[in-house]
This record gives structure tokens, sequence and C-alpha cells, in this order.
């Protein structure tokens, strides 16, 4: 199958009065029709930036976009003139945010802001649009559609507010929906609802869906496959059984052993990652994770490590010393971090 | 009493008459069950350091040209449990439940419209200013956000040393109480001259949990301690505070909206729903054998790190939005979204009770739960 989405070692960064920031620092990956792809990451980790590159959102000046390649079916997105990116985002692939509130404009109906999108990219008339908003609003799972149409942001709540974004995203039937922590603003149960609904668009409108989340337990629910990133940099890519049950980066292995779990009551304490991120400004050599590595080698101070295939055909790490973590266990890492501690 | 005050199976209270002791006991105690809080009446249990009995908050709306009161917002209704020296007593449920309103009574920081808070027997809510300041001591609390919540403008040692100068506790060993207080949280001395735009957000909630140490209080309200923080740092506050009750035999009221976090750290877990505590009892009681249909829609929703349990996970998926704290639905609160009732109607069963009468919360034995639940159709069921 071809790709829909190829990004190639792309670079983007900010001039900042403190200094030129990294945010995403050389990433590639391929997005496949009808796939959930999942961009895990901690705050600063560049996964909403990648995002917001390949919808052409970023600011320039005082962001840049210093290398790479945004290729879309085809067509290469960053030498593309405005007017045809324009068609594309919106149409082709369209972004819902975190925050519902602050992405719907207060002063138009719901029905309005969902119309604009077919009557911007497909020329509807006024009275198509208003119907088509209220089917899309349906096919969220609004109540009573035909009345909730008419009314403003401020009479939905957070959960309904989302699902407009997300009727809105999908007005287009766009190819691609970028999700940027779609649920981070809201709680769980209403949480599960918009998931569920995100899950049966993908399949209704038959779309791709890359889902940028920090939630470990959305990702596992929802993904195909999952990348991971650290300060701006990829440090595991492959599908999400691979990712979750054999962990070939100490980040992700790290990341999965500090987490509580609710269904589980067994374990006494939780495993920290040791450290804090680094600045994204001055980053350390070598793997940016070296200094909060339990696992680091002299390699990992010296060598920046390429992301490569460490196991089957596409499960990707991009560490020196990937293949020996097949042999780590929780309480191994546990016992490592512990004993780390202690020196500190 | 009511049945909130007494909780954990297995350490159930047969001294109290309503409590039928029989149901409470199910013969197989659990690691879990020596923390569970115990009959004060005979003394020989874990004391009791702190007591809700029957907390109610109402925030008045206010309207119209001459700003009347005309409605009032019902955040807290009714809220009865109990907290033992060296517990932890989460308190979870969802934005608008009442959690953080119920911690700030705790502390006297927002006056009950009615209710009482015990702290070691006596009633802190009727106490002048200037003896809750005594007790201030005692009762501390550490703050979701880590930026907001520190003086940008005060040095890590101006602030921690702030408390200490209040309670005229400053003397010539409070650089070594400083450097103690921040060992203690895992930061080193060279710390204090620094101010807190100088740290990350794990550390900046470091330095909030010195402070509320620094008085050597008996009880502390963590209110969304780690929800602001990273997974990866997340982990090792939760792991410090863990090590700070076991080294200083501190109780804790943990509030937070995640249940994961909450069964990692509580002893014993109340569920909120619209002002009302719906289910109480240990973590395993809670989490593993659940008996109210909203403590259950909340567990279901929870998405797990495991890919494989997802694809097979059934979920319970409430439908409709939380009703308004200022006209809440009558009898039971939970009615107009409660997934059990509506099975329940589609079999015909006859479910005109949750509507009009208010669900106390008890233990329920016809459905098998062995902890007090607030549901008259309450079932025992394992979603997690």
């Amino acid at each position: 199958m071809e790709p829909l989405l190829i990004v190639d070692d792309l670079h983007t960064g900010f001039h900042t009065d403190g200094g030129y920031v990294q945010a995403v620092d050389g990433i590639s990956y391929e997005i496949y029709p009808g796939e959930t792809f999942a961009i895990v990451g901690e705050s600063g980790s560049g996964k909403s930036v990648s995002a917001l590159t390949i919808m052409g959102l970023i600011n320039v000046p005082p962001g840049e976009i210093k290398a790479g390649r945004i290729e879309w079916k085809g067509r290469d997105l960053l030498t593309l003139p405005e007017d045809e990116r324009r068609a594309i985002r919106g149409k082709e692939i369209a972004m819902i945010f975190q925050d519902p509130m602050t992405s719907l404009n207060p002063v138009h109906t719901i029905g309005r802001q969902i119309g604009e999108m077919s009557r911007t990219h497909e020329g509807t008339s006024k009275k198509e649009a208003r119907q088509k908003a209220v089917d899309l609003l349906d096919l969220v799972g609004i109540p009573q559609p035909d009345i909730r149409v008419d009314n403003y942001p401020h009479e939905f709540s957070g959960g309904m507010r989302q699902r407009a974004m997300i009727a809105m995203a999908i007005a287009c039937k766009p190819s691609l929906l970028i999700a940027d922590e779609p649920t981070t603003a809201l709680d769980v149960t209403v949480q599960a609802q918009v998931l569920e609904v995100i899950h049966n668009i993908r399949d209704e409108i038959d779309s791709a869906v890359m889902l940028i989340t920090h939630d470990l337990g959305v990702v596992a629910g929802m993904a195909d496959r999952v990348m991971v990133m650290y300060a701006g940099r990829q440090a595991e890519l492959g599908t999400a059984d691979e990712v979750f049950y054999e962990p070939r980066h100490p980040y992700t292995l790290g990341l999965l052993a500090s987490l509580p779990r609710v269904d589980e009551a067994g374990v006494e304490r939780l495993v920290p990652i040791i450290g804090h991120p680094p600045s994204l400004i001055n980053k350390p050599s070598g793997c940016v994770f070296h200094p909060r590595c339990p696992f680091v080698q002299d390699m990992c101070i010296s060598e920046v490590p390429e992301l490569r295939v460490v196991e089957g055909d596409a499960h990707m790490s991009a560490c020196h010393y990937a293949e020996t973590l097949r042999d780590v266990s929780r309480s191994d890492l546990a016992a490592t971090v512990e004993e780390l501690e202690e020196l500190a | 009493m009511t049945a909130t005050e007494d909780t954990a199976a297995g350490a159930a209270d047969a001294t109290t008459g309503d409590t039928p002791a029989d149901d409470t006991t199910d013969g197989t105690p659990t690691p879990e069950d020596a923390a569970a809080p115990v009959d004060r009446s005979d003394g020989d249990g874990p004391e009791v350091v702190l007591e809700a009995r029957h907390l109610v908050k109402n925030f008045p709306i206010h309207g119209g040209v001459l700003q009347r009161v005309h409605a009032y917002v019902q955040a807290v209704s009714d809220v009865s449990f109990t907290l033992t020296r060296g517990e932890t007593l989460g308190l979870v449920g969802e934005s608008g439940c009442g959690k953080s309103t119920t911690g700030r009574m705790l502390l006297n920081l927002i006056r009950p419209t009615s209710g009482e808070v015990l702290f070691r027997g006596q009633d802190i809510t009727e106490l002048s200013a200037k003896e809750m300041r005594k007790l201030r001591q005692e009762l501390q609390i550490v703050f979701q956000d880590p930026y907001a919540s520190l003086n940008p403008r005060m040095t890590v040692e101006a602030t921690l040393s702030e408390p200490l100068r209040i309670h005229d506790k400053w003397d010539s060993d409070g650089s070594d109480t400083i450097r103690e207080l921040l060992e203690r949280v895992g930061l080193a001395n060279e710390h204090k001259r620094r101010y807190p735009h100088e740290f990350s957000g794990g550390q900046r909630q470091r330095i909030g949990i010195a402070r509320a140490l620094a008085l050597r209080p008996s009880v502390i309200v963590l209110d969304e301690p780690v929800s602001a923080l990273d997974v990866s740092i997340q982990a090792g506050v939760v792991n410090l505070l863990t090590d700070l009750q076991e080294e200083m035999n501190l109780s804790y009221v943990f509030i937070a909206h995640d249940l994961s976090v909450v069964r990692h750290i509580s002893d014993r877990v109340a569920v909120m729903y619209l002002g009302k505590i719906v289910e109480l009892g240990n973590r395993i009681q809670v989490y593993e054998s659940s008996g109210h249909p909203y403590t259950q829609a909340l567990l279901s929703a929870v998405p797990l790190p495991d890919p494989k349990r997802e694809r097979e996970r059934e979920r319970i998926i409430l439908t409709g939005d939380v009703p308004s704290p200022v006209d809440p639905p009558s009898g039971c609160r939970f009615r107009t979204r409660c997934w059990h009732k509506q099975n329940l109607d589609v079999a015909g069963v006859d479910t005109s009770v949750c509507e009009e009468e208010e669900p106390l919360l008890q233990i329920r034995p016809s459905g098998g739960v062995d902890h007090p639940v607030a549901c008259h159709f309450a079932e025992q069921r394992t979603v997690v």
C-alpha cells in the first residue's frame, strides 16, 4: 500500500531570546490509509510541533523549517504555493485540538462553523451546509442535532464541544485526521465517549488518524502503530503490541514502568525516570536520553544513535543497545533505577 | 452512626447497631484489611485524626440588578468520613463532583454551610481565626499547580522559612531545618537560594511538599498533587509522598481524578459524584469489587496501557452529561446517566425508587457488596 503521508528528516525550530529551540530534530515516518498512528511523548517532546508543521500552521518567523520533506499523496507540501496548501488543509487533512473552547468561535453558531467547512471547500449553499451540519452532529452522537445546530459554543458541554470540533474536522471527509490531545481536557467518562466517536468515524469515512497524546492508555486502546518521541527525536517506532510488550528503547521502558495501573494492585513502588527532560536549546551530546538512561554507556555520550530496525520487519529504535533490552525485566529496571537514585 | 463512618470489611464495627456484622466479615482477610480504619469506640484501633460529619457546602449564585441570591450551587451535600493516623484516603471523581471543596472544608479554608470537621475530636469549623492559625501547624495542603502556588519573588529559603516564622519556630537552627526539609524531598541545600522559575515542575512540587512539611503536620490534604506533571516525573513524586508518610506517620487526603494514581497510593477510597460520596471502601473493595454503577463506569472508562486487554474490553459508556449542581436530580443524583437503571428498565424492573428516594451510603448484602454504596440496586461487579 502506498503511504498517504511521508515525513522525511523533518527539522522544525524556533528562534527565541534564549536561543534556537530545536523542537523537531530530524524525524521520519509514514502514515498509511485507514490506520491510526499515535505519537506519544511528554511535554516538549515535539509531538505537537510535528503535526503543526504538516498542517502548515507554524509561524515563520519565529519558527523555521530547516530541512526535510513532507510528501502528501506524492506532492511536497513544504514547497507547495499557499493557495494549494490551503485547499488541502481542512479538506484532505483536518485537525482537532486539545481545547475545544478556544478552537470554536464563540460568536457564531455551531452549525454555521461546521457548515463553513463545506461552504469553503465544496461551495455548497447555505441551506445544504446547515443540513450537512445536522447530519454531522448526528454522526458524532449529539442528541437532537436539528436543535443543537443553532446553539452557540457556550451552550455545549466540554464533551459536546469536542464532538462539534470532530464534526467540523470530518465535514469534508479528510483522508487524514490529526487529533492533538483530543481528550486531555475531558473527564474520563467523557473521554471514553469521544474516543469511541473518533474510532467509529475512522471506519465510517475511511480516514487515517494521527493521534497525538501523552496518555499511554489512550494509545493502547486506539493505535495500530506508535511512535515514541523524546526531546524532538524519535525514540521508538513499531506496532502497538511491539512497543507495549517488547519495548526496545530505555525511554519507552521507563515510561511503561513509571505508570501506576488501575487494574493492578501489585506494585509497591513506581519506577520513575530519573532526572529531568533536557533543554531543547542545548541538547545533550550523543543520545538525547543519555543523562537519564539507567543503561548509559560511553558510546551513548559520543554518538547520536540512528533510528534503525531492531526486530522483525519494522520495529525501530534509536538506541545503540536496543537488542540488549530484550532481556531486561521490570524488576531489573527497578533495581537499576533504585541503585542510581541512591548514588544521587 | 451513619454507614459512612465504618467502611472496611473484616474491620466491621459490631458495636454500633445498624451495621450487621455478619454481612461485613467475608472471612478472607486481605493484606489491605490492616490498613482499613476500625471502630473507634473500643479504643485500641488506629487513632482517628480527622473526621468529616455531614459536610454541606452551598455556594450562592447572585443575579439581577440587586445581586440577590437566586440559587445555590450544591457543591457538597452531606459528606461524612474518617481519616486515621498514617492512612491515605483517596477522594476521586470527575470535575465538579465536590472533591476539592471537600478538601478545603477539611482545612477550614472554606467554611461549610453545615456539618462539622473534627480534628482529634475538636470541631474546627467553629474556631476563631486565631485559634485556627494554631491548628494550621497540624493541617497542611499541597496544591495542584506548582507554578501558581509558589511566590515567584520568594527564594526557596524564604518560602520554607515563612511558616516557621509565622508560628514562632524560627531560631538559630532554622537553616538546619531548611536543609533537612530540602534533603527530605530530594533537593539539595544549595537550591535554597534559588527562585521558583529556576526549577522544573516536579522540583517545584517537591518545594510545595517541603513547605507543607515545615511545621511537621499530622494531616496533609493533597489536591491533585501530581496531575500537572509528566508521567515520568509523577512517579518520583508519588514515591516521595509514600516515603514521607511512612517516615512521619502522616495522614493524607489524596484528591485526584486519576483513578490509577489513587489506587496506587490510597488505603481507602471515596468515590464522589455531584456532591455526594457514592461508594467508600478499601482499595481492593472499590477497585476489584465495586458496587456502584458510577464507580463501575468510571473504572471501565480508564484506558489501560495494554493493547491486548484494551481490544478485549467491554466499556460501560455513559450517555449524557453531568447534571447541574444547582438543580441536581431528585432521589439518586446519578439516575439520569445510570446505565444500570437503564438496563433494569428495559428488563421491566420497577426503578421508581431511584427517582423518589435518596439511596443511603450503606452496605448492600443483597447485591453482594461488602462496603458502603449509595445505590438502591447495587450489585458487585469486577470491571478492571
